[in-house]
Parts: structure tokens; C-alpha cells; sequence
């Protein structure tokens, strides 16, 4: 069958590394850049019909004091509703979606060998259940360390009175702890997802072997993670930042912007398929034996139906499962 | 038969217009007729002085036509027409101009006790008025405007004004009581025969008639003994307390504006309206608790402490009103600029916006000086309220400003905080030594010096007064465009305070579009001959009460009289503008190519003659006309550039260039501000300008966020 991961060799933990599948770290990029061009594909083009009576096109949007911006803002107004909607449905369909592409990156650094696309995909798309099931609960964990903190910072500020700026500290600690307990549980989530694809977890499992793995090594969980996601928005804003320093006008101006913020957010991918080899060599290096979860890896053999022989095999490792 | 009639009729039109016109300009001689003032059979109160030309408070003013306020004592008309002022002349694009001292018309002296658990004010002292008008007087019109936060029926609390501040609820009211009011040179008790109510109001208790018992001729001096209770209401529009904090504003009984043609410019206190009155001098002393730190107009005259008591004396002459505030957790800067010590009050934690609060001021004063005349005063407090009493900042008053923003603010990269602080600023010179009513003509206020802010903002952030953020710099300017768009093209700016029906027209086309006419004019002009012309404007109504017809006329003494037109339609008669190209089309070759002679042998070939032509219809929508540049781009990047004076509403121009014609813009600096759309400005014949600049910022946003939101 096309979508198959029977030939899937895994790899040594210490070689899940995101360098050795650059191919894959540009597939999820060109996946994302796909995506992103949807989203503003309606935008740019509402703000070019607005300006392409000028010759200068819509450099006349970027020049300073906003005259024309400005403009664009409030002619446009009427259609930021409608936009909005239209991006924030692609953002939450490429929530989902986007485990896909997400999955694979992981199957690819995880396993060693030429690999075949379909082989690889079918291999991500066999966890989407699991991974779905992840997603959904810990945008829901991240919601309550978001608000709680929030919540609890209002009431201590209206409790003791504070007033500006002592009131302004109090919630920003509040944002900030909340933030922080939310990485936590993406660090979390992240370690579970990676568990969930290469070992072939279900939900629960998955979950407990995150949390498990991130028990163990929560150091350096953090650490990998907080370390790649300072240097990601360093790139980003640095990306953003080059591109304000270029003129607006002239020969290449239309090309070299494109080309810096593409490579930033490229190197955003890299970075977080280097966050995955990361939790992947953690969850392979320092995850609990399996045994002593009392979980049972599903094998090649899940992705057909299995033969009397590997019911029985699977019996013999484990009464009671089949 | 019918011909005959309509002359006879247009005749007689023509002599009523005649006699009004007369009548307007005719100075009321000084010391009118008995029979206009003695009612009661006593003496009139005999004038020491006649009434002379002007528009201060010691004259007559020259165009009277323009009294607004309804016969009926009730809420404001729009004004009527007005006759042309005098020139102003150069004369007055010189500091040497400007008069030393306002003749005072109205005087107070109070002692006042501040109980700021109470949140009460007691004082007593002594308002010396002249009649400076050329009218005998049987009244007064005093103003309690803190009887506006009374009660949920004054005109203030009662009528809807959506959109603008302080519309919150009170958790306390506010309150004024007289308790003595005795006329000396009379003899009489006031308070007895005052009325209770503002006339048509009975809800309403801000804009009270005292009837005189005999007449106080013109030039003549009253003086009254006045006592009064006060109780501040919780911060709300511009006043009030919160906590500890107390800003004390319109906080004593206050005479109306007496114009020189002897009409009251009285009126109950309405939500859009700000303060208008007659300068004169104050001396203010405030009783407060010794941890008090108070900020007050004027110059700190003396202090002294005693029973846990702090008093302290303020002067000031040639002001028209004063304010205070009062805390305990007062933080304070200092330095003197310009000559002026400016003092800086403001909350804890607040001192990076104190700092660039004070750097802003420095900056415009200097500014402002130079464009309108120099400052006459010795100090400014610039009082920054804490976050709980945000309503109490943002308002002017003589020497005395209130600011506002978050302490971050100023991190932010955003100029909200400076740009508050250089409005207020400005209003020293726009209300304050300009003291144009504020009720009435609330853009020759809010408007101008809302230009005189962009101006100064402009000066000290090029291209980033509004925002200065990487990649995005924002000027003010255009901000004040697209808000001076949110109300409709042809409504007019030029109405009192109370005929707006909302607070975003009355913002936006108070402060925004009146702003966004003044920067088109500079952009058109240039801004130094704009100016000139305001500062014109500011030096030769210093200390007096113009209308907009003297503001028009000063711009078009240095701009010209189209741009006079341009300001008059804008301002005065809801006009508007919007420049579009209609049409433009290219073709090759031109009448240069094809067979001439006779017979038709001599064959011209385009391509060694103009190879291309084109045409472009521009129009000129809306009746204010400020002239345009116009430019025609080829293809190969070519450019011709025409000069469109707008006097007509359709322009054909024609293009004849090497290449095709590729593009049509008109305005293309955005010099008109005031241009309705700016996307029909331009029009590409052949090829669209590009929109890739947009879509790679679009998508790399787009990208960023699905780095956030996706796994």
C-alpha cells in the first residue's frame, strides 16, 4: 500500500538530529508559506487594488508618515471582518492540518535511511487521532495557565487597591506567569507529541510518557525549548527589523525583502524541527522503559489488520490486550 | 406690472440690507439712553471710561453681527454673517507687536479651604468687574458650573453626547451653594434676587441671571463679596477627585463673558462646552493640609504653615480663569525653559513620562514662541494625573495644563503622552491668550491649536508624530485625516458646542477636520507662510476674543484670497474636496505621423517624432479648490508634471512622451489632506503598480502567526 511505515527503521536517539532532513525541514517551511500566502493573498490584494493607480504601486503604503496607510486603514475598514474570519479559519484549520506535516517532520528525524513520502506520511497520518485528541486538550490546559495567573493578578491588584504602574506590574506577572506556565504545558504537549509518533502511542500513553519524560529532564526540556523559541523570535523580529532598513524603492527592493523574511521564517522551521529532534532524543534517551508505564508499543502490524500470529504474539507480551 | 414689482421688492431688500449693515457697525454710543437700564428708580452706576474699537475686553467688538446666543437665554445658535475685519499687517509678525498687559475686565480674589476628606471647598473673597462693553448693565450672568455634576437632570448629565468624556457614572456629586453675594458699589444683596435656575433649564443650575438694582453704566466698576461652599464631584470631565486627588476646576462662582457690544456670552454647562470669559487678574489663596502638594495658576506669591496647615498665595494677571489640584502623592520636576519655570507634578512611577512630558514642552514652547508670539508668563504647571483620575487630564487652563497617558506609554513608541502634553500646551496660546469662545466657535480653540499641535509634533518627530516604530512610521497629520473622515463630507465645522449631536462629530470635526484643512493649507502654501499667517492671527487677537471671520481674514492677508476662499468654504460652509482622475488613455503615434502635403507624399513616421500620446480628465469634486501638481508618468518612468490651479472642476491634460503613458496622479505628495479618497488619485492606463511589497509583509506576518498557532 502507498501509505506505509512497515520499512521504517528507527533511528539512534543521539542521531535524531533536524540537520539530517533538510528536505523536510523546507517541506514544512513551503507548507507554511503555502498557508500564509492564502491568508494574505485577500489582504494584499485589497490593499493593492487601493494603490495600483500609482505608478510607485504600494511603496506609497510604506512611506513615512502613513499618509496612504492610513487610508488603506480606513477604506479598508469595512473588509476587516470579513478577513479577519477568512485568517482566522485558516489558522485554526492549519492547527489541525498542520499536524500532519508536523507528524512526518518527526517520523523523518526519527528514523534513519532514505525514506519514501508516502511511507513517512502514512506513518504521521496514522497518529492524527492521537495527536488531534493532544492538541485539543492542551489548548485547553494552556487556556487555564493563560487565565488563572491573570485572574488571580486582578484579584490581588483589586484586593490591595494597587494603582498604576504598581498595578500594571502586578498583572504583567500575572501575563508572564501565565505565559510561562503555558510553555510549560507545550513543552509538555510537545514532549507527548513526539512520543505519540514514535513510539506509536495512543492518547493516553502519550500523554503519560510526556510528562513522564519531562519529569525527568525538565531541565533541559525547558532549556532546549525556551532556548530555541528566544532565538526563533530573535530571528523573526531580525527578519522583520533588515527589511525596514532596506529602501522601499529601487532595483531589488520588491525581491530582497522577500528573500530575507522567507529565510527567517525558514530558519523559525529549522528551528523548531531542531526543538523536536530535541524532545524526541529526550523522550528516546530518558523516557521511562516501557514496562514500567505498563504500555505496549503498537507495532507495523496496527496499520493492517493484524494475523492470528500477532494476536497471539501481542497476547503472550500482554494477557489481556489484543 | 410683474416686472415692476420685482424691482421694487429687490429695492427694498436691497435697503433693509443696507440699514442691518449700518446698524452692525455702528458703535453703541457710551452711556445709552436712561430708560435702558433704570428700572428701580436708583442711580445708575456711572462709567469712567467710553467704549473703544477692538475686539478686546475694553472694546467694542467690529463685527457684532456674529452674536450667537438665542434671545431666549437657551442653547446657542450657529452664527449669523459677519463683516470683514480690519487688516492685521505684517506689523504683526513681530514679537514688538504684542501688547504688554489684557485690559482687565473681570478680577477675583478668594480664600479658599481645600477638605480633602470632605472633598468640600470654602471660599470667600471679591470679584471686581467693569462693564467694558458699550452697554449699561441691569445683570449679571454668573456661572456655578460645578452644579452641573449635581444631579442626574442638569444639562450636562442629561444630555446624550455619545462618544465623549465623562459619561461615567458618579459616585459623587458635585455641588456649588452661594452664600453671600453683595454688590458694595450698590449696596445691595444679589443673592436674594439671583435666579435659581438657567433659563429654560429648570434641571439646571450653572448659568444663573443676577438682576442689578439700578444700571452699571459702561466703564463703570462693580465690585461683589462673594462666599461659597463647593463640593467637588468624583473625577469626571476635567474635574473632581479620586482618592486623594483633587483637581479643582471650575471650581468658583464665575462671570460670564460680557462682549463689547454688551451681549452676555453666558450658557449652562453642556458636556462639548469649554469656558469662555473676560480677562482679569487673580489672587487665589489656598488653605490645604500640610502634606499636600498643590499645583495652582499662577506664580507662588507666599507660604506659610501653622496647625498642620499649609497656605500658599497665587498671582496671576491677564488670565481669564484659574485651577488647582491638590495631593498628597504628588511627585515633582522642575526647570526653568525659555525663561518660563515649568514644573512637572505627577504620580509615583511616573517619572520617564514626567521626563519626556517636560523634554516636549521645552521643545514646544520654543516652537510656539516663535510661530505665535512669546509666552507671556513666568511659570506653567504641567500636572499629570494618577490613572484613577484619567478624566481630570487633558484640559487646559491659564498656566496650568493637565496631561495624561500610562506610564508605559512613553515605551511604547507611540506619542500619546507627548502629543497630549504639546496640545495643552498649545492652548496657552489657543484659548488661553487667544481667548476665543470656547462655546461658540469651538474649532478656533480645539481646531487651530489642534494644527498648532501637529505643527510642533511635526517639528520635533519628522514623519513619526504619531508613531515611531520599526517599519512604521506614522504622522499625526494623517491620523487627524482619517479621523476628520469618520462624519460625513459636508458637515460643517463652524457650529457651537451643543449643536453637535456626538461626540465623534464634534471630535472629528472640531479638532480632526479643522486640523486637516489648516495642515493642507501649509502643505499647499508652506508651512512657514502658514505660520506666519497664524501667528499673525495669535499676536494681534493676543488678550482679546476673535471670531472666525478675523482668523479667515489673517490667512488670507499672507496666503491669498484663494486660499481665504479655501478656508472660509472648509470651515465655515462644510465644504469639501476630492481630486480624482477620471480618464486616461494612450495611443501611439500623433499628428506628426501619416501622409502631409499636397498632394500627400511626405510620409512622417512616429518613431522619429513624440511616438506616443495620451490624455488624461482629472475633476475636482466638492467646492473647495487648492491647487495640485498633476503628474503624467510613461512607461519607461518619464515624468511630466503640471500645475493644476482647480478654479475650474475638470481638467483635460495631454501627454505626448517617447513611451506610452503608464500612470495619471493628481496631488501625488498627498498635499491636500483634506482629498476625500486618495485612491482615486491615481490611475494606471496599462499596467497596475505593483502589490508584491504588500503581499511579502502580508505573508511574512501570516507566517510568524502560523509559526505561533501551528505545531
Amino acid at each position: 500500500m502507498i501509505f506505509s511505515g512497515r520499512e521504517l527503521e528507527p533511528r539512534a536517539a543521539a542521531q535524531m538530529q533536524a540537520w539530517r532532513r533538510p528536505g523536510w525541514v523546507v517541506a514544512v517551511w513551503g507548507f507554511r508559506t503555502l498557508l500564509a500566502l492564502l491568508v494574505a493573498g485577500p489582504v494584499a490584494g485589497a490593499a493593492g487594488a487601493l494603490v495600483s493607480g500609482y505608478p510607485r504601486g504600494d511603496a506609497e503604503l510604506f512611506d513615512g508618515g502613513a499618509v496612504m496607510l492610513v487610508e488603506l486603514a480606513r477604506v479598508a475598514a469595512p473588509l476587516v471582518p470579513a478577513l479577519t474570519a477568512q485568517a482566522g479559519a485558516i489558522f485554526a484549520l492549519a492547527a489541525v492540518v498542520g499536524l500532519v506535516p508536523m507528524a512526518a517532520l518527526v517520523v523523518a528525524i526519527g528514523h534513519r535511511g532514505p525514506l519514501r513520502i508516502g511511507a513517512v506520511l502514512g506513518r504521521a497520518a496514522e497518529r492524527m487521532g492521537a495527536l488531534a485528541l493532544l492538541l485539543g486538550v492542551a489548548l485547553l490546559v494552556q487556556a487555564f495557565c493563560l487565565v488563572a495567573p491573570v485572574l488571580g493578578a486582578e484579584s490581588v491588584i483589586g484586593h490591595m487597591g494597587w494603582a498604576p504602574p504598581r498595578e500594571d506590574v502586578a498583572r504583567t506577572v500575572g501575563i508572564v506567569v501565565g505565559v510561562a506556565l503555558a510553555l510549560v504545558a507545550g513543552v509538555v504537549h510537545d514532549l507527548a507529541r513526539v512520543a505519540a509518533v514514535q513510539r506509536r502511542l495512543g492518547f493516553y500513553d502519550a500523554v503519560a510518557m510526556g510528562l513522564k519524560t519531562f519529569g525527568r529532564s525538565f531541565g533541559r526540556a525547558l532549556g532546549g525549548y525556551a532556548g530555541r523559541a528566544a532565538l526563533t523570535g530573535l530571528v523573526l523580529a531580525l527578519g522583520y527589523d533588515l527589511v525596514t532598513r532596506l529602501p522601499i524603492e529601487g532595483r531589488g527592493t520588491v525581491a530582497m525583502p522577500w528573500v530575507l523574511h522567507q529565510v527567517a521564517l525558514l530558519l523559525a522551521v529549522a528551528l523548531r524541527a531542531s526543538w523536536l529532534a530535541a524532545a524526541l532524543r529526550l523522550v528516546e534517551a530518558r523516557a521511562p522503559r516501557l514496562s514500567e508505564l505498563d504500555l505496549m508499543p503498537l507495532d507495523e502490524a496496527d496499520l493492517e489488520p493484524a494475523t492470528a500470529e500477532e494476536l497471539a504474539a501481542a497476547s503472550s507480551r500482554r494477557p489481556g490486550t489484543a | 406690472m410683474r416686472r415692476l414689482l420685482e424691482i421694487l421688492a429687490g429695492l427694498a431688500l436691497l435697503l433693509l440690507a443696507g440699514e442691518i449693515l449700518a446698524r452692525a457697525r455702528q458703535p453703541q454710543p457710551a452711556g445709552s439712553p436712561p430708560d435702558a437700564g433704570v428700572l428701580d428708580g436708583g442711580a445708575p452706576l456711572a462709567g469712567d471710561a467710553g467704549a473703544d474699537a477692538g475686539l478686546g475686553d475694553g472694546g467694542v467688538s467690529a463685527d457684532a453681527g456674529a452674536a450667537a446666543v438665542a434671545p431666549d437665554g437657551g442653547l446657542p445658535v450657529t452664527p449669523g454673517p459677519v463683516v470683514a475685519p480690519e487688516p492685521v499687517g505684517p506689523r504683526y509678525d513681530q514679537d514688538a507687536a504684542l501688547p504688554a498687559h489684557a485690559a482687565p475686565v473681570a478680577s477675583y480674589t478668594w480664600r479658599v479651604a481645600l477638605d480633602p476628606v470632605k472633598h468640600e471647598l470654602s471660599g470667600k473673597g471679591q470679584i471686581v468687574w467693569k462693564n467694558a462693553s458699550s452697554v449699561p448693565q441691569r445683570e449679571l450672568w454668573l456661572h456655578l458650573y460645578l452644579n452641573a455634576f449635581k444631579n442626574e437632570g442638569t444639562v450636562m448629565r442629561s444630555t446624550p453626547a455619545s462618544g465623549f468624556r465623562g459619561a461615567q457614572p458618579l459616585s459623587d456629586w458635585g455641588w456649588i451653594s452661594l452664600r453671600r453675594l453683595h454688590a458694595r458699589e450698590l449696596d445691595a444683596d444679589l443673592l436674594a434676587t439671583a435666579d435659581k435656575h438657567s433659563p429654560g433649564e429648570p434641571g439646571d443650575e450653572t448659568d444663573i441671571r443676577v438682576p442689578l438694582p439700578r444700571e452699571v453704566a459702561p466703564g463703570a466698576t462693580l465690585t461683589l463679596d462673594v462666599e461659597f461652599e463647593a463640593h467637588l464631584p468624583s473625577v469626571t470631565i476635567r474635574t473632581g477627585w479620586s482618592g486623594s486627588f483633587h483637581m479643582a476646576a471650575q471650581w468658583f462662582p464665575k462671570l460670564a463673558r460680557l462682549d463689547p457690544d454688551g451681549t452676555w456670552s453666558h450658557f449652562p454647562f453642556h458636556r462639548f462646552t469649554e469656558f469662555s470669559a473676560n480677562f482679569g487678574s487673580y489672587d487665589v489663596t489656598i488653605d490645604v493640609p500640610e502634606a499636600y502638594v498643590v499645583g495652582a495658576t499662577g506664580h507662588l506669591d507666599s507660604e506659610s504653615r501653622a496647625d498642620g496647615k499649609v497656605t500658599r498665595r497665587y498671582l496671576q494677571e491677564d488670565v481669564h480663569d484659574f485651577a488647582f489640584t491638590a495631593w498628597d502623592r504628588f511627585q515633582e520636576k522642575s526647570e526653568t525653559m525659555e525663561g518660563v519655570q515649568v514644573r512637572c507634578l505627577y504620580p509615583p512611577g511616573y517619572d520617564a513620562a514626567a521626563r519626556v512630558q517636560m523634554d516636549v514642552v521645552g521643545k514646544s514652547l520654543v516652537h510656539f514662541n516663535a510661530a505665535f508670539g512669546r509666552y507671556p508668563y513666568g511659570t506653567l504647571t504641567v500636572v499629570h494625573p494618577p490613572d484613577s483620575a484619567a478624566e481630570a487630564g487633558g484640559m487646559e487652563y491659564p498656566t496650568l495644563i493637565t496631561t495624561g497617558g500610562a506610564w508605559w506609554a512613553v515605551h511604547s513608541g507611540t506619542r500619546s503622552v507627548e502629543i497630549v502634553a504639546a496640545h495643552e500646551l498649545g492652548h496657552q496660546w489657543f484659548y488661553g491668550l487667544v481667548a476665543t469662545d470656547e462655546m461658540r466657535f469651538p474649532f478656533l480653540d480645539e481646531g487651530i491649536n489642534s494644527w498648532a499641535e501637529v505643527d510642533a509634533m511635526e517639528a520635533i518627530f519628522p514623519r513619526t508624530s504619531a508613531a515611531g516604530l520599526p517599519g512604521l512610521r506614522i504622522g499625526l497629520d494623517a491620523v487627524y485625516r482619517g479621523f476628520s473622515l469618520a462624519v460625513d463630507r459636508d458637515e460643517i465645522i463652524a457650529r457651537s458646542a451643543p449643536e453637535f449631536p456626538r461626540g465623534v462629530d464634534y471630535g472629528a470635526l472640531v479638532y480632526a477636520r479643522t486640523a486637516t484643512v489648516l495642515q493642507s493649507l501649509g502643505n499647499v502654501y508652506g508651512q512657514a507662510e502658514m505660520r506666519k499667517a497664524v501667528g499673525r492671527y495669535a499676536r494681534r487677537y493676543r488678550f482679546e476674543h476673535p471670531r472666525p471671520e478675523h482668523f479667515i481674514a489673517a490667512l488670507g492677508e499672507v496666503l491669498g484670497a484663494e486660499a481665504a476662499a479655501a478656508s472660509r468654504s472648509a470651515l465655515l460652509e462644510g465644504g469639501w474636496v476630492d481630486y480624482a482622475v477620471e480618464e486616461a488613455t494612450t495611443w501611439p503615434g500623433s499628428a506628426t505621423r501619416g501622409l502631409f502635403g499636397e498632394p500627400p507624399t511626405e510620409k512622417v513616421d512616429s518613431a522619429t517624432h513624440a511616438p506616443w500620446s495620451g490624455q488624461a480628465v482629472l475633476r475636482r469634486h466638492g467646492a473647495v479648490a487648492l491647487p495640485v501638481d498633476v503628474d503624467l508618468v510613461g512607461s519607461d518612468g518619464t515624468r511630466q508634471r503640471t500645475r493644476w490651479e482647480a478654479g475650474e472642476a475638470t481638467l483635460r491634460v495631454s501627454w505626448s512622451g517617447t513611451s506610452a503613458l503608464g500612470w495619471v496622479v493628481v496631488d501625488p505628495e498627498h498635499r491636500v489632506l483634506l482629498d476625500l479618497d486618495l485612491t482615486n488619485n491615481g490611475r494606471a492606463v496599462e499596467r497596475a503598480g505593483t502589490t508584491l511589497r504588500a503581499l511579502d509583509r502580508a505573508s511574512f506576518f501570516a507566517g510568524a502567526l502560523l509559526h505561533a498557532v501551528m505545531p
